[in-house]
């Protein structure tokens, strides 16, 4: 099995009250997550945390780490905290629109296997290139692909938070999956909104580009965010393949 | 249990944003109506403020069809705001258990107008013009609530970067809303022109199953005129209708007070073909019609004959003895082209462009049902029309009656007979 160096940190940033954003990191399982809650305080909190608790228990029920298992317990994790989420909203018929944005990385001998819900995000650094892997499923990502309005628009749109797609929202999860062949070197960055939002990618990049630890560059993407009013709740994680 | 001075009596309602109350203010001795924040939704002091700011302007709004805030405040790790009490219906629910009347409704969209008319020189821009924030009062007044209150959700969520989804269906927002825009008074004027749209013909402009796919219908559609849809629609309402849904906000009404001058102007014709007020279906095409549809669609005429055997051979055998049925068909055909405007117009036209091969005779069971032929209307049951040999699609449609509609191939010269039995719903 691979090596591979993980780093992450969360901060509830300068304006909101509490931290909605989860993430998770298990070496020994081969996988770390993002979660960015949403609904109101307390049912943001609860939806990225029962994401994440349904990972943990997916992942460590079956240990086999081979592609098309890891693929499964991919699957598996998000199917299962979808329906958590819209079993407690049955119940708790005051959080509806309890949901979360959910970014896992699994890796497996071959390579990796992401599963991606939201405008959380996924980036690779790869042979000095920077590359978003994941698609917001938001809607002004959905409207600058209709053309309707340019990036530069989507910048000041009054509806710029809302996502078109998020863990335990609609009756049907509609998953994105990438898979890919990992290499020596290779650097994914998960990361919530809280990040992309205030800073745009090239600065991000040059943070990681940088030559420092992964716990050097993972503090001075936040204290970036931090210096810029950290508006939103800020995770970021970061796995190096050695 | 009490918010600042004001005992709870009742529950009256509950939404995403918080509770509506019915409160007793023992100062004043009078009803209110408290709508309570959801407590995790006061995200920050700085929300606050800007809420009670945003309150400050809506308390200084006096006018007879918009609802009057008296007070807010702040109780219990939340704001409250306490608002006229009314005794009446939203609109939406009067809707639901009755269409208005084309006068009825012309008055309550001139009310709105008015008020938003008045509102917007103040520099105040509603935002979240829909049926629900349109009270019809037990005394028959129309009153606009919700007043900027939204307009502080809204600023809200731009600036709290919090991420969320869009619940319920935004059927109402206006193409600038939509594409996150700046909005004035034109918005709030373009959404009033949605609900015009739907009191009038029965159904939305800008339809889709979850809300990009309206989102896309808002930005990118140009909705079908209400005259297509329902000839006995005056033309002045339709071509009002139509201004007010422009995409671009230049070519709408400018102000509320010019809509009610259009409105007024409408309302003055006052001649309102009769409706009766029927049970509004807002998804007449529902699983029943596909079903039919599967049955139906792509069977070339004859195929279609085959199927309505029974019926058809009735036809046809009225035909036979001495082609009253077809004359009559036709006249009444005539009649209805008299009564509407439009679709006289437009099957002349196409008559004229093309010359007609065939004759296809439509009945259904009930009569008076509304046929499209390739989206264009062309009268009510029993009719018959003049067509070159083509392929058509023919859309059959009644009130509380699942929509029929196949594809008919047609290339035998005379009379083409087609008999219809629409399904009620439910």
């Amino acid at each position: 099995m691979m090596k591979i160096n993980y780093f992450g940190k969360t901060d509830v940033g300068l304006v909101r009250p509490n931290n909605e954003d989860t993430f998770l990191i298990k070496p020994d399982m081969g996988f770390c997550l993002v979660s960015d809650g949403m609904g109101g305080a307390a049912a943001g909190e609860l939806a990225s945390q029962i994401f994440t608790e349904t990972a943990l228990k997916v992942f460590s029920a079956d240990r086999d780490q081979s592609e098309n298992r890891t693929v499964e317990k991919v699957k598996k994790a998000f199917r299962s905290a979808h329906e958590r989420i819209l079993k407690y909203v049955e119940g708790n018929p005051h959080h509806q629109g309890m949901g979360c944005t959910a970014e896992l990385i699994a890796f497996h001998e071959q390579g990796f296997v992401i599963g991606h819900i939201g405008d959380s995000r996924i980036y690779r650094i790869r042979n000095g290139q920077f590359k978003q892997l994941t698609k917001d499923h938001s809607l002004i990502q959905d409207q600058i692909d209709r053309g309707v309005i340019t990036p530069t628009e989507a910048k000041n749109h009054s509806l710029r938070n809302v996502i078109l797609r998020a863990v335990g929202i609609n009756e049907s999860l509609a998953l994105d999956i990438l898979m890919g062949k990992t290499y020596a070197g290779d650097l994914f960055l998960l990361c919530s909104d809280g990040l992309t939002d205030m800073i745009d990618d090239p600065l991000i990049s040059q943070v990681l580009y940088s030559d420092t630890a992964l716990s050097q560059k993972t503090e001075k993407l936040v204290e970036m965010v931090l210096s810029a009013g950290g508006k939103d709740n800020i995770t970021v994680v970061l796995a190096e393949i050695l | 249990m009490k918010y600042g001075r004001y005992e709870i009596i009742k529950e009256l309602g509950k939404g995403g944003m918080g509770v509506v109350y019915q409160a007793h203010d023992p100062q004043i001795d009078r009803s209110v109506a408290l709508k309570v924040l959801r407590v995790d939704r006061v995200v920050n002091e700085e929300f606050v403020l800007r809420f009670f700011k945003e309150a400050k302007f809506i308390g200084r709004l006096s006018h007879p069809n918009i609802v009057t805030v008296y007070d807010v405040g702040r109780d219990h790790g939340t704001i409250y705001i306490a608002m006229e009490y009314l005794q009446g219906q939203p609109l939406n629910e009067v809707v639901r258990s009755g269409r208005l009347s084309v006068e009825k409704t012309m008055d309550i969209a001139l009310q709105v107008s008015s008020a938003l008319g008045y509102a917007h020189d103040k520099g105040i821009v509603h935002r979240d013009i829909k049926p629900s924030n349109i009270i019809l009062t037990d005394e028959g007044s129309v009153k606009l609530t919700d007043f900027g209150i939204a307009r502080a959700d809204d600023q809200n969520a731009a600036q709290q970067t919090q991420t969320g989804v869009i619940l319920g269906t935004p059927f109402y927002m206006s193409p600038e809303q939509v594409m996150g825009r700046r909005v004035d008074g034109r918005s709030d004027l373009f959404s009033l022109g949605v609900i015009l749209y739907e009191l009038i013909v029965g159904c939305k402009p800008f339809k889709g199953d979850h809300f990009t796919a309206i989102f896309r219908a808002i930005t990118e559609d140009i909705p079908v005129a209400p005259l297509q849809i329902d000839a006995s629609i005056l033309q002045s309402i339709s071509d009002l209708i139509i201004k007010t849904l422009s995409k671009n906000p230049d070519e709408r009404f400018q102000t509320g007070q010019e809509m009610s001058h259009a409105l007024k102007t409408c309302l003055q014709v006052k001649e309102f073909p009769l409706r009766s007020e029927k049970p509004m279906r807002s998804k007449q095409k529902s699983m029943g019609s596909f079903l039919i549809m599967g049955l139906i669609a792509a069977v070339v005429l004859g195929g279609a004959i085959y199927f309505f055997w029974p019926h058809i051979n009735e036809h046809i055998r009225k035909e036979n003895k001495g082609g009253s049925t077809v004359t009559e068909l036709s006249q009444q055909g005539k009649l209805q082209n008299k009564s509407g405007s439009l679709e006289s117009l437009s099957s002349t036209r196409m008559d004229e462009s093309k010359p007609a091969d065939a004759m296809l005779m439509v009945t259904s069971s009930p009569s008076q049902a509304q046929v499209y032929l390739d989206d264009s209307f062309k009268g009510k049951t029993p009719i018959t029309l003049e067509l070159p040999f083509g392929k058509y699609e023919v859309r059959v449609n009644l009130p509380d009656y699942y929509e029929w509609e196949a594809q008919l191939q047609i290339n035998t010269p005379g009379k083409t007979p087609l008999y219809v039995r629409l399904i009620p719903i439910g």
